[in-house]
């Protein structure tokens, strides 16, 4: 079992669009796509699924190419694709039906999952008079209801409010303990951090990162404190040699090269009987991986 | 196979429920019902206009004033009014004409003949309101020449039995071997119609239908739903059911009325008015001739409707298209007023005409069989030509967004991903 993505370009013209991107998912879970808008996410989704014809590499999905395996697939495009002017339980019933399921079985899965994501009341709504919100609820049971083994999520919770970006995410996570592939695409990097296993950033096609998130976030070490207290202590951290820091309205947060900086700081605060709200030491947050290693092209 | 199906139900389905189906559907057929009723009830109420004439008294017919400057027709009267019978034939004086004449120009209500004589041959002042009122001039002739010649005849001593011979009508009975010309004429113009809005109708639908399922771009899901080939020919098989429904629909409420309502002796300019000619086969013929036409044209609309990203191009785009119809089109019709000229029987073998062309030849003329077969087969391959190209085509423009794809743009795409 397994997604393999091997060497894989795509030119549209003569503009590079997708640089011999690897990568590979040998476990069920979540598969982290990151990157700004147009670095190729969703054309290596789109050459995954076939839709876009890859230019060189081989895709395979259980080591056969994925081109003949599309339809057993489950995707949830970045934009809204919902017939507009037909009811919810027609369109769902119409994409059930195109997938094999039988028309029991389509009308009981899609009461399910519309009474999980909570939008029974829509079935015999027309699509177009829904909330985009809504629509997106109506899009992801559309690339589920084939109980796929491999998804492909393309910025699920665009439009979401935070209400029902927890009901998703519950829902993903349904899908995580069921052992499905998910390959995600999206910015909220908090997002990727709860769920991704491993990840991959993309910019301008080329991927400048790529693996087990814990082992990158390792890798950067434990350079970031977080102090939040009274008085000014940016000359304290000096002392220390501490110079690169950012301030914000809870307080500071500190670039250290080493541990023992910060808890020299420390000392220092508590015994100028400074009173000290927070004080952390952590990896850097994937925010941040995420800024220093595509933001600076900007 | 099964999603072949699913598709084809959908389209279906969703088309039949749509008010552009519904409301087109009910027009037509009013067209159709009035086109049967309307000779009916012209013809039922001309005859209810005779009864009527038939049974007038004496007093309210018309009046035809005859003066006589010739001095044949005065003492023959009564002859000339039993060949009037609807009319009260009067003589009167030469010196009432100009009176006469200012009353008729006034109401018509009568009318007047003046006969003299002019080189021994009779000539006739015939003063009337309008042309087409009172007695015609035909029958005038017929019995006036009929006393003229009797009276000549008797002078010279023939006798009346060799008169009566020599005055007598010959007999001449027209008896019609091939098509009824007139019949076939109108019957064909409003095949070749029926046929070509059907199928430029349902085509663009299809046309329609796929571009709405990019534009919304339903076409990601589906495409990964389904291989695209399943969704054209679902799609296309789909609207074409449709079209076959309402075009049965039309033939069978047309075929209902006809028997009912359409009187069997109407006619055009005195010309009889045969359907006969509207037999199974033709029938069977212009079905087959409607699901192969319109077949090879929804494809070609398909991948017209695929090239268009956005909903506002696809009149635009459709514009090619619907030339290549209309001139089809155009090309056939021009067949019907010849059905047998080399033109006629080119468009029955050029697979964009021969849809129009065949049906429309088969109700005016006797089409060879092997017109109709070679015809057939023409169409037939073409349309799986056609139909290969369209899938291969439409795939790779239904995934294209941005511009609107050219046809020739999408040939080179389709060629260039030759896998």
């Amino acid at each position: 079992m397994g997604l393999l993505v091997d060497n894989v370009s795509k030119k549209f013209g003569e503009k590079l669009v997708v640089n011999n991107i690897n990568f590979e998912m040998k476990e069920p879970g979540v598969f982290g796509l990151l990157g700004t808008n147009g670095a190729g996410k969703t054309t290596t989704i789109r050459m995954i699924l076939n839709i876009v014809k890859k230019d060189s590499g081989a895709i395979k999905w259980n080591n056969k190419p994925t081109a003949g395996q599309v339809t057993n697939f489950g995707y949830l495009p970045e934009e809204r694709g919902l017939y507009p002017k037909v009811k919810v339980m027609e369109q769902l019933t119409y994409f059930a039906r195109l997938r094999g399921i039988t028309h029991e079985k389509a009308k009981k899965d899609i009461t399910y999952w519309l009474e999980r994501l909570e939008a029974s009341e829509y079935t015999n709504m027309l699509a177009e008079k829904l909330s985009k919100g809504n629509q997106q609820k109506i899009q992801f049971i559309a690339s589920i209801i084939h109980d796929p083994e491999l998804i492909f999520m393309d910025e699920p919770f665009s439009g979401l409010d935070p209400v029902n970006t927890d009901l998703f995410k519950g829902v993903i996570y349904e899908l995580i303990n069921k052992k499905r592939y998910i390959i995600m695409s999206t910015h909220q990097m908090t997002t990727v951090e709860e769920f991704c296993r491993d990840i991959l950033i993309l910019k301008n096609g080329d991927t400048v990162l790529s693996g087990n998130l814990k082992d990158i976030k390792h890798s950067y070490g434990r350079n970031n404190l977080i102090i939040n207290c009274e008085g000014n202590i940016v000359e304290l951290a000096a002392e220390e040699g501490i110079t690169s820091f950012n301030q914000n309205a809870e307080g500071y947060e500190f670039k250290i090269s080493n541990e023992e900086q910060a808890y020299k700081l420390l000392e220092k605060i508590l015994s100028k009987r400074l009173l000290l709200d927070k004080f952390e030491i952590r990896e850097p947050s994937l925010h941040e991986i995420f800024i220093e290693k595509v933001g600076d092209a900007k | 196979m099964r999603e072949f199906f699913e598709v084809l139900k959908y389209t279906f389905k969703d088309n039949v429920k749509k008010k552009t189906f519904i409301i087109s559907t009910i027009i037509m057929l009013v067209i159709v019902i009035a086109a049967m009723l309307i000779p009916a009830i012209v013809t039922n109420v001309q005859s209810s206009n005779k009864d009527g004439e038939n049974s007038k008294n004496p007093s309210e017919k018309s009046i035809v004033y005859l003066v006589d400057k010739s001095g044949y027709f005065e003492k023959n009267l009564q002859e000339v009014q039993k060949q009037f019978p609807d009319y009260q034939i009067k003589l009167i004086a030469e010196n009432k004409v100009d009176s006469l004449k200012g009353d008729i120009k006034e109401n018509g209500k009568s009318f007047l003949i003046v006969a003299s004589l002019a080189k021994d041959v009779p000539v006739f002042e015939y003063f009337l309101k309008q042309y087409g009122d009172g007695p015609s001039p035909d029958a005038m002739n017929k019995v006036f020449k009929s006393i003229y010649a009797t009276d000549l005849l008797k002078q010279a001593n023939v006798s009346d039995d060799t008169i009566t011979k020599a005055l007598s009508d010959v007999k001449i009975n027209v008896n019609e071997m091939g098509k009824n010309k007139l019949g076939g004429y109108f019957s064909s113009i409003f095949i070749v119609m029926i046929l070509f809005f059907a199928i430029y109708f349902y085509g663009f639908g299809v046309s329609m239908s796929v571009a709405s399922e990019k534009t919304s771009r339903v076409m990601e899901l589906l495409v990964t739903s389904v291989k695209p080939s399943r969704i054209l020919l679902g799609k296309t098989a789909g609207m074409g059911v449709l079209g076959l429904i309402q075009l049965s629909l039309l033939i069978f409420v047309g075929a209902v009325t006809y028997t009912l309502a359409f009187p069997a002796d109407f006619t055009i300019g005195g010309m009889g008015f045969d359907l006969s000619s509207f037999t199974p086969f033709s029938m069977i013929m212009i079905i087959i001739y409607f699901i192969l036409g319109y077949t090879l044209y929804a494809l070609m609309y398909a991948v017209v409707g695929a090239t268009v990203s956005k909903a506002e191009d696809v009149n635009s785009a459709m514009m090619p298209m619907s030339f290549v119809s209309i001139i089809s089109f155009y090309f056939s019709y021009g067949t019907f007023a010849i059905p047998d000229s080399i033109v006629a029987r080119v468009a029955s073998l050029i697979p964009l005409t021969s849809a129009f062309s065949v049906p429309s030849r088969l109700i005016s003329t006797n089409v060879p069989v092997w017109e109709i077969v070679t015809s057939l087969l023409i169409l037939i391959v073409t349309i799986v030509l056609v139909g290969m190209m369209s899938i291969k085509l439409y795939s790779f423009a239904v995934l294209h967004y941005g511009d609107r794809l050219k046809i020739s743009t999408l040939f080179k795409i389709s060629k260039e991903n030759k896998d």
